[in-house]
């Protein structure tokens, strides 16, 4: 099984990588605008409820909103905008590392995966077979072997 | 196998987060202390922005999303209800194909086989940038190279246009109403969007499906008029909701709704059937009364039974009727029927002439003119400075139509003939406001003419196929997220004025045109945006200014809590009409048409394309209830109700060409052809092909609506503005359903 040393820092590093296009790299802000944010339809969009699970629409704002906010809640914390999306994949991502350091207990851990982290390996994997550039494929490998591995 | 953060690192280039505080940090920068939400779901009062009636309506909001949206109980014009459009609203405000930031495009080839390389930008780059580029376009070219695709609207965005000169604003009114309102201003003397069916005894529909397409207020005035007792006669090429409810359907040859009407007339003077009073007191018919009766007499109902295939004792009838109920109305409607042919001016002519004769207008059963609240627009807050005089060739040629100049909007049908080959190279910089190229004739013709615009700026709420040809793309804010005053002027007996409030932040960096109208302002004409202590115009306080002068509140957030301010008052009838005429009459013989070089009473004239050997079908089109014109098929929901189009034929027709339901055709005119299966119907006749509006948008990226179905406008031949010239269609009917087709089996 694969080892992760610091998983939290890693996850939120990734996390990071989703909400952030890097900076002085043209062809990576293109392509970080062409999987997550393209006016003409983004290839790969980050929002959890653009996933649905259950067989309904792809929405922004849907259900997966409104339990991330309610997480953070809990917890004392609410995204920074309200401009972004609660359910958006880099700021879960971040927020599971928060409570893997926070040192949650199994079941707070378990739950929550099990509502806002699962469904990133969907998103993993279409952003592997999307991505165009080093630093994407890259992204979504790591996060997919992340996800396996904790 | 040890995944460590070393590759982390390299792959985000994220220095700054080291060590075991990385989460920490990142928490910080992306989340902060609870408290900012609203989490208490709440009801929070608005008006739908569909379309323009502005039905009342309540949001649930929670967490700052919308949940679901519903009519407002109470409310005179939904009665509590929204239209499946309006019921579907949370849907658009939350399509996960939204336009979210400003782009701009790093790869300067257009079109729909190239990746734009969109690249995110702020405002400041993106509204410095277009700047830079109009004053660029206006330096090198003058302003008559700006073409604006855009209603006039709001008032800010108006006042920038206006500030800048701009001659070549375009939008869509020329394939909607622009007949009724260039016929309606010299015979009436203004626009009236009310129809007071509910008080009717006798409603005569060209064409107009209203049950299905038209607003709610109008569908319940309907059916309360048939409650009633009142009688309903629908004329219409194809059997629709309208035909069902009707009490009786005339399965009219298309484009020849003229004939019967200008029949009608001749019947109404032949037997002097006209409502005396208020023809003598209030129109110019005894001024003119041996022209009008000498021009309706060619016109006998047997004339236009050969035309139309309506009978001419039905014709008679129907006029009789229509005159002995002692209140009939005959309203007209935007494109189902008004723009739609070469003789659509003509026609509404004729319409309004029914309706000066039936006595209603402006009577209880009648079309009548929407009772306002004044709410001042930006103007009258802030008077401008005087706008510059507008110079410049009008690239769709509205110049060489007086009565179209004189309402200045442009015309949709001759803009790509205009681009391509009156004035090639004219244009360099566009800016479209929330159009799409399906809206036009032979749209394969305005995607040309785009690809020759140096410079184009693309404002909507989805990525429609227009954005494939911008440089720019700006995210626009909806209804739900934008606030403003609504004046109702449908079904507007007492002026009724409406709350639009924003029930929710707006989400990313969507702004209103009026953003966009004031920083482009402050940039390109920084005179007409101050207010006069020298400080920027402010929305919110223009906003709040606007509300205090109407005396609707002290401020927008009083009106707000208000909803909706309403002043009942009688129903007075208007005695004076301005027209033109020098007694305030209304007028059955417009002098001022003739004087303009077109017809002072309505002649008949047939629709451009008739079926022929090569094209021996009529092509007929219609927008599903469940759609707005070609900008909801996105939405999941209706998406899901209505996802495609196809060729409804009747079964005879399908028959004789061996086609059977659901099997590919090829339809074609001498402009274009689609591929689309074929549905087998008794609604439509044997001669016609009846295909929806509205589908066949080629972005691929637009998740629900793109590749599916067929572009209707493909079939339909644009115009030459020779050709409206020549054919007499002095009000610029867009003829968006003038066209003839050929339909064949695909293997």
């Amino acid at each position: 099984m694969t080892h992760v040393e610091e998983p939290a820092g890693l996850l939120a590093e990734l996390g990071r990588a989703l909400l952030r296009p890097p900076d002085g790299n043209p062809d990576e802000e293109r392509e970080y605008v062409r999987l997550f944010l393209s006016p003409q339809g983004a290839a790969c969009p980050p929002w959890q409820s653009v996933w649905p699970q259950d067989g309904g629409d792809p929405r922004l704002m849907g259900e997966a909103h409104h339990s991330a906010l309610e997480w953070y809640r809990r917890f004392g914390f609410e995204p920074a905008t309200e401009q972004e999306p609660a359910d958006h994949a880099g700021l879960l991502l971040i927020f599971y590392a928060h409570l893997l350091e926070a040192a949650s207990d199994d079941e707070v851990l378990t739950a929550y995966a099990g509502s806002h982290i699962a469904w990133l390996h969907h998103f993993s994997t279409k952003l592997e077979a999307e991505a165009r550039t080093p630093r994407y494929r890259q992204l979504a490998v790591r996060l997919k072997e992340i996800l396996t591995a904790i | 196998m040890t995944l460590s953060r070393r590759g982390l690192l390299r792959l985000s280039g994220a220095a700054g987060a080291l060590g075991a505080s990385g989460s920490a940090l990142a928490l910080e920068e992306f989340f902060r202390p609870a408290g900012g939400f609203s989490a208490q779901a709440t009801k929070v009062a608005t008006c739908c922005g569909i379309c323009s009636p502005a039905c009342g309506l309540q949001a649930t909001v929670e967490n700052g999303a919308v949940r679901f949206v519903e009519g407002l109980p109470g409310d005179a014009h939904g009665e509590g209800h929204l239209c499946g459009k309006g019921a579907a609203g949370a849907q658009f405000l939350y399509d996960p194909d939204r336009l979210k930031y400003p782009m701009k495009r790093t790869n300067p080839n257009k079109g729909f086989d190239q990746d734009p390389g969109w690249v995110r930008i702020s405002w400041q780059e993106a509204l410095d940038t277009i700047a830079a580029k109009m004053q660029g376009a206006i330096d090198q070219h003058g302003t008559e190279s700006l073409l604006f695709v855009t209603l006039p609207a709001p008032d800010l965005w108006a006042r920038f246009m206006n500030a800048m000169g701009v001659v070549n604003r375009i939008d869509h009114i020329d394939v909607c109403f622009q007949t009724d309102r260039i016929v309606q201003r010299y015979t009436t003397g203004g626009k009236t969007w009310c129809n007071d069916f509910e008080n009717s005894k006798y409603i005569l529909l060209f064409g107009w499906d209203l049950v299905a397409k038209a607003k709610i207020v109008y569908a319940n005035g309907i059916v309360k008029a048939r409650s009633n007792g009142a009688k309903v006669v629908h004329f219409s090429p194809s059997y629709t909701a309208t035909s069902r409810m009707a009490s009786e359907w005339h399965n009219i040859n298309p484009g020849t709704d003229l004939a019967v009407a200008l029949a009608m007339i001749h019947v109404i003077l032949r037997e002097n059937l006209y409502n005396k009073e208020f023809v003598d007191s209030y129109t110019n018919f005894s001024a003119y009364e041996s022209q009008i009766r000498t021009h309706f007499q060619e016109y006998t109902p047997q004339w236009a039974e050969e035309i139309s295939a309506v009978p001419a004792a039905a014709i008679e009838r129907i006029a009789r009727e229509l005159m002995a109920s002692g209140g009939g109305i005959v309203p007209a409607h935007k494109k189902t029927l008004c723009a739609n042919y070469m003789n659509a001016t003509q026609l509404v002519h004729a319409i309004s002439i029914l309706n000066l004769l039936a006595g209603t207008v402006d009577r209880p059963g009648g079309r009548y003119f929407p009772r306002t609240i004044n709410v001042p627009g930006v103007d009258g807050v802030y008077p401008p400075p005087a706008y510059p005089a507008k110079r410049g060739r009008r690239v769709d040629g509205r110049d060489k139509l007086p009565l179209v100049q004189e309402t200045d909007t442009g015309l949709f049908s001759t803009l790509a003939d205009g681009m391509l080959n009156k004035f090639p190279g004219m244009i360099k910089f566009a800016f479209w406001n929330a159009y799409t190229i399906l809206a036009f004739p032979n749209p394969r013709k305005m995607e040309q003419a785009m690809a020759g615009v140096d410079f184009s700026v693309v404002m909507d709420f989805i990525p429609t196929d227009t954005v494939s040809m911008a440089d720019i793309v700006l995210p626009s804010a909806m209804y739900l997220e934008t606030s403003d005053v609504v004046v109702r002027d449908y079904n507007a007996k007492y002026p009724q004025a409406v709350a639009r409030a924003a029930v929710a932040p707006p989400i990313f960096e969507t702004r209103s045109a009026g953003y966009v109208a004031i920083e482009l302002g402050k940039r390109l004409c920084p005179d007409y945006f101050k207010t006069p202590d020298g400080s920027w115009i402010n929305p919110n306080v223009l906003l709040d200014e606007k509300v205090k002068r109407a005396g609707l509140g002290a401020d927008f957030a009083e009106f707000r809590q208000k909803g909706i301010v309403e002043r009942p008052a009688p129903f007075v009838p208007r005695t004076s009409f301005a027209t033109g005429d020098a007694n305030n009459k209304c007028q059955l013989y417009v002098p001022q048409f003739a004087a303009r070089g077109a017809d002072a009473l309505p002649k008949w004239r047939p629709k451009r394309e008739m079926p022929n050997a090569e094209f021996p079908l009529y092509f007929l089109t219609f927008i599903p209830g469940i759609h707005k014109r070609n900008t909801t098929q996105n939405n999941r929901l209706l998406n899901e109700i209505m996802p495609t189009n196809a060729a409804i034929l009747n079964p005879a027709l399908a028959a004789k060409l061996g086609i059977g339901e659901g099997q590919m055709v090829r339809v074609r005119s001498r402009v274009g052809q689609i591929e689309l299966p074929a549905h087998l119907s008794q609604t439509v006749r044997p001669d016609a092909v009846l295909v929806a509006h509205g589908f066949g948008h080629r972005s691929r990226y637009l998740g629900a609506a793109g590749s599916k179905g067929v572009r209707d406008g493909d079939i339909v031949p644009d115009a030459s503005i020779d050709d409206f010239v020549a054919a007499g269609n002095y009000g610029g009917a867009s003829c968006i359903m003038d066209a003839v087709c050929a339909v064949e089996k695909l293997r």
